[in-house]
């Protein structure tokens, strides 16, 4: 944990220094006697370097709850990059071949990352619950579900 | 009864809101009693469905969804000795050693019972204290409300259970989010690096979605689905007697009341109701000793405290537009996508939508009270949906969901960006909570103190000049100042 948190406020010091080169980067323009739109930004950037700074001063210094080791394997780090690289599979996917078709197929990946194994189950379920969840959003409650360019 | 009060009661009545009521009502059952999905997880799902609908249609979907989540909670507490929601916790104590000794369905009738009755009393709270602190509120001007939205957000210490410093950075962070779009004031555009769609600022629904569902999924998917026990005992005499019942009715009052006090104050949250109250109503007891043995007191009492917690809640959402915990900060977001602005006004200019809130969380409890009851078989089967089913379900839905509120997938890729912060803070063990509260309050914190110095001149002293909002700030430094003394006196 001690580690983890000295990388983490590294990270948001960086962060901090980023977001206030930005901020000088704002247009000036303002009201008089009043504040710009860049106050708050500034107050916000001393804020966040001030605790990332203590959370580094408290990781390096302090010992006793630092013993503590947090679970992070790159073996589960690559797991959540996987599944977040099969959602944005499946958002491009739709911007092609809308809802209807391209669905059913996430849903049968999901599934069988969750565990399926079972070829009937998958099948049923991720047509099954596509439709479902086209009837429910789009018929009775009318919410636009995303359409693609070819269907 | 005023005028306004029965249309607002005709209009929850009509049959569109009744089927709503009903289906947030079925669909809080299945979320509190699956063990693992949290009531703010159902929330976030139900949000996109409220975009096309009216405001109490979407309220009486989501008020049911809050009840029935609360008390649905219990029904795995008590058969698996697995909680449901956080909330029901408690009641796993003295429930799952009811349901040993073979009196599951006396705990399950009891939690009913009790839970409707700390909603109903919560609500009869709601509706005699809340028209009254918005009337005061009314006096608010910008000075007051900045020093109210200050004093939300330093609540943000007490959601930082773990490290004070974590809670606070994560708030900042939200706060820093809360910066992008077109500056209120002038009108330029700030952080939005040539995005149209960040103008408008950080949509905060996609946001919500992927703060509060992606985490629990990719927890789901990767850490291992949990493989929930099978319940295979019958399940008989719900209906507690009415000699029962009367026997209960000092618990359940205090719990009740410890449940809608505790609510009532931002911040302090469902869990730390029901294990107070099951402490009060242990220590007033004839049969202490009996507590975790299987006492139906033991259920009573934390079951009427999460549902009252739940009417105490809305007190400070509704009149002031700050939420007491994680649930009403996601209704407060579902008034603002309606284009209702939480606060002392909603009562001046939507005094009818104010009471057909009430008379949904009247028909929410009534109703949850009746179906638990009569489907209670339904929701034991339930509890062994395989995850591996659900989880795909509820990813569709995420991504779905988030692009139906401006037909646009840079919602979902706000929502995704989102979720893989929150599954990172979780694992890091920052609170998404204070991220939350920032990203809800964060655009009024600033109006409110740009107003305040435009009337001021630029004079800081406005806000200490104007004694609401002095004592406002104090309490905002007491509540800051406090849980840090606190710690390091405990280090």
């Amino acid at each position: 944990m001690k580690r983890a948190n000295i990388f983490i406020s590294i990270i948001l010091i960086v962060f901090a220094g980023y977001y206030a080169y930005l901020i000088t980067r704002l247009p000036t323009r303002k009201l008089p006697h009043t504040l710009g739109g860049d106050f708050m930004p500034w107050v916000l950037t001393v804020c966040l370097l001030l605790l990332s700074s203590l959370l580094l001063l408290k990781s390096t210094l302090h010992k006793s709850e630092e013993e503590r080791s947090i679970k992070v394997s790159w073996k589960e780090v690559a797991g959540t990059l996987a599944l977040f690289a099969i959602m944005v599979a499946y958002i491009e996917a739709i911007i092609y071949f809308g809802y209807i078709l391209v669905t059913p197929f996430f849903m049968a990946a999901m599934m069988l990352i969750s565990g399926s194994r079972r070829p009937m189950e998958v099948i049923i379920f991720s047509i099954g619950i596509s439709l479902a969840v086209y009837v429910l959003f789009y018929r009775f409650f009318h919410v636009p579900l995303p359409v693609g360019r070819i269907y | 009864m005023s005028d306004v009060a029965l249309v607002a009661l005709a209009d929850v009545f009509r049959l569109p809101n009744l089927l709503a009521s009903m289906m947030g009502v079925l669909f809080g059952l299945f979320i509190g009693a699956s063990p693992g999905l949290t009531i703010s997880l159902g929330m976030v799902l139900l949000l996109p469905l409220t975009f096309s609908i009216p405001p109490v249609t979407s309220f009486c979907l989501l008020l049911g969804l809050y009840a029935a989540g609360m008390t649905g909670g219990s029904i795995s507490a008590i058969l698996l000795n697995i909680p449901g929601t956080p909330s029901a916790s408690a009641t796993a104590i003295d429930g799952h050693e009811m349901a040993k000794k073979g009196r599951a369905g006396q705990a399950i009738g009891t939690a009913v019972i009790s839970s409707f009755f700390g909603g109903m009393f919560s609500l009869v709270c709601l509706v005699l204290i809340a028209p009254t602190i918005a009337k005061f509120a009314l006096r608010f001007g910008a000075p007051e409300l900045f020093a109210l939205v200050l004093l939300g957000l330093t609540l943000i210490c007490s959601f930082g259970q773990r490290s004070i410093i974590k809670g606070l950075i994560s708030g900042v962070i939200g706060l820093i989010f809360m910066t992008v779009g077109l500056d209120s004031m002038m009108g330029t555009p700030r952080f939005t690096f040539g995005y149209v769609e960040l103008q408008a600022g950080v949509p905060f629904l996609p946001a919500l979605i992927g703060l509060f569902a992606i985490p629990q999924i990719l927890e789901g998917i990767i850490g291992g689905v949990q493989v929930i026990p099978k319940y295979e005992a019958k399940i008989s005499g719900l209906l507690p007697r009415f000699k029962d019942i009367t026997r209960l009715f000092k618990t359940m009052v205090l719990g009740a009341s410890v449940g809608t006090g505790i609510g009532a104050i931002p911040g302090a949250g469902g869990p730390i109701a029901v294990f107070l109250s099951y402490d009060y109503a242990k220590r007033i007891s004839k049969n202490r000793e009996l507590f975790g043995t299987g006492l139906p007191e033991g259920v009573a009492a934390p079951e009427a405290a999460n549902n009252g917690v739940a009417g105490g809640a809305m007190i400070p959402m509704l009149t002031l537009g700050i939420p007491g915990d994680p649930i009403t900060a996601i209704l407060l977001g579902a008034l603002m996508i309606q284009g209702l602005t939480p606060g002392p006004l909603l009562f001046q200019n939507n005094a009818q939508f104010v009471y057909s809130v009430f008379w949904a969380f009247l028909v929410a409890n009534v109703m949850t009270l009746f179906l638990t009851l009569s489907t209670i078989k339904v929701w034991v089967r339930l509890l062994q949906v395989p995850k591996r089913i659900l989880l795909p379900v509820i990813v569709m839905l995420c991504i779905v969901g988030s692009y139906a509120l401006h037909n646009t997938f840079f919602d979902s890729g706000i929502m995704l960006f989102f979720g893989l912060l929150g599954y990172f803070m979780r694992k890091f063990e920052f609170p998404v909570v204070p991220m939350l509260l920032a990203i809800i309050l964060g655009p009024a914190l600033e109006e409110h103190l740009r107003m305040s110095l435009i009337i001021s001149q630029g004079d800081p002293s406005i806000f200490v000049k104007h004694p609401i909002s002095l004592v406002f700030i104090i309490i905002a430094l007491i509540s800051f100042i406090g849980p840090l003394l606190k710690r390091m006196r405990a280090s």
